[in-house]
């Protein structure tokens, strides 16, 4: 016992702690030799390095190009695919006939209903012209006939004067 | 000389011994897989453990099963690397220990049957002469007077002379502090004394009153 001067030594007990030192060691030397065996077969088990050490286990790479030149290349092919993709759809522009825009039809049948609003605009400005024309001469009409009278009242008044 | 002022409550790491720093290291390397290691652990310490047990049970097939049943619990907490209790392996091994001789020691007290006193002292009797047939040194006494201590006394015998613990590694298990320990080992070991010396013969006059 490496601290046994922790505790208050006591001439009583001293011939006491040296029984139970003798005790604990008859104890620990109770088993065989086979005790410490015994033991390591018991925990092999769990020793036992995993048979799958994936997380140890080295990422495969493929050796037949280094990593920087694998990126160049994926970038180079990317690029090409891309421009191929925009000359294939440019000439297939070009291969198909133009068809004619829809926006000029449609701008062109704007115009003439524009046109035939314009048309019918001045037919209603034409019969509302007429129309002017033929109260203007009522009115006139209505002007002129009190004057009539006022003639008839005098060659009466005339008369019988 | 620039006076050094220390504070009374300052804290001083504890030193690390060259013992410990070995079994840190012996640890470590059990945990990365080297059965070295794992064999100088288990060289270390299995028969203490086996002395643990035994001393309470009383039982050497037993006390060796129990003994593997820690070393394959503290097997597996170091594989799984879920050891946290740094630098104190000791402790921790020898708590493991305790608990399972303790779940151990109840399990059989449950099924136990209820055993008349006179009986009892019989057995012990019997079991003192049982060890003498095979033990170089009469150690019967000490074991029955062991058996009458409470299990907070028990304990700390267990530990510090079966187990070889220090005080300070027992501190540790038992969260008492070393004080309280060097007590309550000392009552211990008057108990045991009292328990072992034979008492005087009464006086007739003594008993009649």
């Amino acid at each position: 016992m490496n601290d046994h001067n922790l505790n208050h030594r006591d001439p009583e007990t001293d011939a006491l702690i040296e029984q139970l030192d003798a005790l604990g060691s008859q104890n620990r030397s109770t088993p065989d030799t086979g005790f410490e065996q015994r033991i390591m077969d018991s925990i092999s088990k769990q020793i036992a390095p995993s048979p799958l050490p994936i997380a140890n286990a080295p990422i495969a790479q493929p050796n037949f190009m280094p990593g920087w030149k694998f990126n160049i290349a994926a970038a180079i092919l990317l690029v090409g695919s891309a421009t191929l993709l925009i000359w294939s759809s440019s000439k297939s522009a070009t291969l198909n006939p133009p068809q004619v825009p829809q926006h000029t039809l449609v701008s062109l049948e704007e115009d003439f209903d524009a046109l035939y609003d314009l048309t019918d605009f001045a037919d209603s400005l034409d019969s509302d012209l007429d129309e002017l024309n033929y109260r203007t001469e009522q009115m006139h009409t209505e002007l002129s006939l009190p004057s009539i009278l006022m003639d008839l009242a005098d060659s009466s008044l005339e008369g019988s004067l | 000389m620039p006076i050094r002022m220390v504070s009374p409550l300052s804290i001083q790491p504890e030193p690390v011994s060259q013992e410990d720093e070995a079994i840190r290291l012996l640890v470590h390397q059990a945990i990365q897989g080297e059965e070295k290691a794992w064999r100088g652990l288990v060289d270390t310490y299995s028969r203490r453990v086996f002395a643990m047990a035994r001393s309470r049970l009383h039982d050497d097939d037993l006390a060796e099963e129990i003994t593997q049943s820690v070393f394959v619990t503290v097997a597996t907490k170091l594989c799984q690397d879920s050891y946290n209790e740094q630098g104190r392996f000791e402790p921790w091994l020898f708590r493991i220990t305790m608990n399972r001789v303790r779940d151990e020691f109840r399990r059989r007290s449950r099924h136990a049957r209820p055993t008349d006193p006179s009986h009892l002292q019989d057995a012990r009797i019997q079991n003192a002469h049982d060890h003498n047939d095979h033990e170089p040194i009469n150690t019967a006494p000490l074991r029955a007077a062991i058996e009458q201590l409470n299990n907070t006394d028990r304990e700390i015998i267990e530990l510090r002379h079966h187990g070889q613990l220090t005080f300070k590694q027992i501190s540790d298990i038992l969260n008492q502090p070393v004080g309280t320990l060097l007590a309550r080992h000392h009552r211990a070991l008057k108990k045991l004394k009292a328990i072992m010396t034979p008492h005087p013969p009464s006086e007739p006059s003594e008993i009649q009153s």
